[in-house]
Formats: C-alpha cells, sequence, structure tokens
C-alpha cells in the first residue's frame, strides 16, 4: 500500500514538470557545492578557515531552508487536492507518503544528476591532466591524481539532504493534519 | 420496516461570523432510508451544505446524534471518519475536484490507492466505473481535456468506484449547462435504481425535485418538510 502510493507520488511528481525540475535543478546545484564544501573539509591539510565553516554552515541552512520551502509549496499548491483526497478516504498518514515521495524523489534525481555530472567533469579534468605533460608550462598538472569529489562528502551530502527533508515534511505536517476536508466543498470563484 | 442508512437527531452547528452567532442547524431530525433518492432543497443561507456536511462527517455538530449506516459519527475521530467515508460514502463536488495531474482512469483509481486491493483488480473495477459512466473512451484524457459533463461523470465514476452505501452530492449540476445537467442526474438516478445507493443531493435547483423520491425542505436551520 505504502508503496503503491510512494510510486504514485513519483508519477504525480513528474508531471507537476515546471516544480519538479526547477526544485531538482536547484537541489542538484545545492549538493554539488555542499558535497564540494565537505570535500575542503575532510581532504585539505590543517584546520578550515573560518571561510570554509561559513560556507559548510551557508549550504546546510540553505539546504534546510529549501527543503521546507519545498514541502511547504507542494502543501499550499495543493490544499484543494488533499482536502478532496481526504473526502475520499485518505487518512493523515496516506497524505503524508504522498508528499515524502514527492520530495525524495527530488532529491534522488538531482542525487543521480550531481553524480552523473561529476562523472563527466572528472573524465574531461582527467583527460586534461593526462595531456597536461605534453604542453609546456603545465607540466606540474600531470601530477595531480586527487579526484573531484570523493565518495564520503558525497554520501554525506546525501545523507544530509535525507535528513532535510525529513525535517521539511515533519515541519509541514501540522499543516497536513489541519487542513479539513470540508475545504474542497469551496466553490472556485 | 425499511433500513435506516442516516439518522439525525436534534443536530445542532453554529458557527461564529465576525462576532455574530449563525445557527446553521437547529433541532434537526431527520431519518434517510436504504435506497433512497433525497433531494435537499432551501434557500442560499439556510444550511443545506452544513447538513451534508454533517451527515457525511466532513463536519462534526456542536450538539445532537448523526448515525450513519449503523455507525455513530458526531464525536467520531477524523482517523475513524477518513475510515467510514473510504467504505460507505462517496462524494461527488460542484467544482469536480478532479486531480489536474491524474487520467481520467488515474482519478477513479485514486481512491483505492490506499488500499489492499491488487493494482489490476484496482484497474479492472476503474474501468467498469467508467463504463457505467459512459466514459471509458477518455479513459486516459486529462482533466483539463475534459468538457464540464465528462468531468462530472468522471467525478461520479470514482465516487462509486468502491460501492459505497451513501452518495452525496453537493450541487453537482451548478457548473454544468441544461442537458448536461440533465445527463448526470438521469445517471445518478439510474445508479441509485441499479446499484441502491442512497443518494443526498444538495440543490438549489427546483428542476432537480423531479428526479428524487423524496424532497427535504430547509429554511433558517430547520428543515421544514421531509
Amino acid at each position: 500500500m505504502g508503496l503503491r502510493l510512494i510510486g504514485k507520488s513519483i508519477k504525480l511528481a513528474m508531471r507537476s514538470r515546471r516544480r519538479f525540475i526547477v526544485f531538482t535543478l536547484m537541489y542538484t546545484v545545492l549538493m554539488a557545492w555542499m558535497a564540494s564544501n565537505f570535500e575542503t573539509f575532510f581532504y585539505k591539510e590543517g584546520d578550515p578557515t573560518e571561510n570554509e565553516w561559513l560556507m559548510l554552515g551557508i549550504s546546510i541552512v540553505s539546504t534546510l531552508i529549501l527543503s521546507i520551502l519545498y514541502a511547504w509549496i507542494v502543501i499550499n499548491y495543493r490544499k484543494r487536492e488533499i482536502a478532496t483526497l481526504k473526502c475520499i478516504g485518505y487518512t493523515n498518514a496516506n497524505i503524508r507518503t504522498i508528499i515524502i515521495g514527492e520530495l525524495m524523489w527530488v532529491t534522488f534525481v538531482a542525487f543521480v544528476l550531481v553524480a552523473e555530472v561529476l562523472i563527466h567533469i572528472t573524465a574531461a579534468i582527467t583527460y586534461f591532466y593526462s595531456q597536461a605533460a605534453n604542453f609546456p608550462g603545465l607540466e606540474e598538472y600531470h601530477q595531480i591524481t586527487r579526484p573531484l569529489l570523493s565518495i564520503w562528502p558525497i554520501t554525506i551530502t546525501l545523507a544530509m539532504f535525507i535528513v532535510a527533508q525529513v525535517l521539511g515534511i515533519t515541519a509541514m505536517y501540522a499543516k497536513i493534519l489541519k487542513l479539513r476536508p470540508i475545504v474542497a466543498l469551496r466553490v472556485l470563484k | 420496516m425499511p433500513e435506516v442508512m442516516i439518522k439525525l437527531e436534534n443536530v445542532q452547528k453554529e458557527f461564529r461570523l465576525r462576532g455574530n452567532i449563525i445557527r446553521a442547524l437547529a433541532d434537526v431530525n431527520l431519518t434517510i432510508n436504504a435506497g433512497e433518492f433525497v433531494i435537499i432543497m432551501g434557500p442560499t443561507g439556510c444550511g443545506k451544505t452544513t447538513l451534508l456536511n454533517v451527515m457525511s462527517g466532513l463536519d462534526l455538530p456542536d450538539d445532537g446524534t448523526v448515525i450513519v449506516d449503523g455507525e455513530k459519527i458526531e464525536r467520531a475521530t477524523e482517523e475513524r471518519l477518513s475510515n467510514i467515508r473510504r467504505r460507505k460514502i462517496g462524494f461527488v463536488f460542484q467544482d469536480f475536484n478532479l486531480v489536474e495531474n491524474l487520467t481520467a482512469i488515474e482519478n477513479v483509481e485514486a481512491v483505492l490507492w490506499p488500499g489492499v486491493l491488487r493494482s489490476k483488480e484496482i484497474e479492472d473495477r476503474a474501468i467498469a466505473a467508467l463504463r457505467k459512466v459512459d466514459l471509458l473512451d477518455r479513459k486516459d484524457n486529462l482533466p483539463k481535456e475534459l468538457s464540464g459533463g465528462e468531468k462530472q461523470r468522471t467525478a461520479i465514476a470514482r465516487a462509486i468506484i468502491h460501492k459505497p452505501r451513501i452518495l452525496f452530492a453537493d450541487e453537482p449540476t451548478g457548473n454544468l449547462d441544461n442537458e448536461a445537467a440533465r445527463q448526470i442526474m438521469e445517471l445518478l438516478k439510474q445508479l441509485n435504481k441499479e446499484m441502491g445507493t442512497t443518494m443526498c443531493i444538495v440543490t438549489h435547483d427546483k428542476g432537480l425535485v423531479k428526479y428524487g423520491n423524496r424532497l427535504v425542505e430547509m429554511e433558517h436551520g430547520k428543515v421544514v418538510k421531509s
């Protein structure tokens, strides 16, 4: 039952195209940014600077704000739809499953995009490094072997995003509970 | 003796509007039997929609007793009301209230998605419901591709897919032209006969009275004729 509702929520997310594309792109950019901040923390030599702490903090707070904003938009744009679903027998838990499904799907797609883009950028950089020896003045780059992003920063970023989604939906759950099915009966002007 | 489907005893409901107390339902007593086709009429603000909301568990009364198909609902939790609606009640709205991003058949199926039925069975039931309302050929269309009458027929298919005991409709023809309104009422009448579903239709259109087999008239929150 839960799985079916999650499947349908993915379908609903994909069909609200504009919202889906905008938020997926925003999540992708934010994810890449946060992952590169974590990369700096994990692999740079010496203590992180004040500026690096600040950047990491901003990327985490931005993720939280975006997650709450997305949940808020999904619930607000769909007030009438949620009320109608309640009228036809959906429980609050059913509605929550649908919203979580949509949020998690956007996170997953953004993660795949980040991974996909990183693979291509890494491949391009690797190619550049491999060729650097042939160009006068660029020989030193031939020695660089460090990847663009390592597995741990990406994994931690994904985990952070999932936590942010859970927090986002928790913050908005009160709105779902408060929404009365009677709203569906209001006539649209 | 006929089976009682809905029973209201001394039901009261008040609203507060800009500091004034409005008595939407004043000591309403009403019994609706299984299989009846009830038309609830009255002027604007007489309390007919409030009556429908209270009977269907969308709103709770301030006082009195509401029994729907043997279950007392006046103090029920939202979880229990959802459960009753899912098993026993179908809704048809004036604005159709279809989910814009779902096709006609998906809108109908949506009622059963949270349940335990297999997907194939849900699809079969949705097809049967759409066939009943003569809309099978438009099953893959989105609501925006359907006319008002077709949207309302989709909404009716959605309301009957789970074979409810009672179907509530609030001004179901309010947004339709005369011909579409006639077709919708004929369809509801036919479903009432074929499936034995108890129908409660709220309207202010006197032309619809002929479709019902019982008229309930309201004025100032009271049932004046039933």
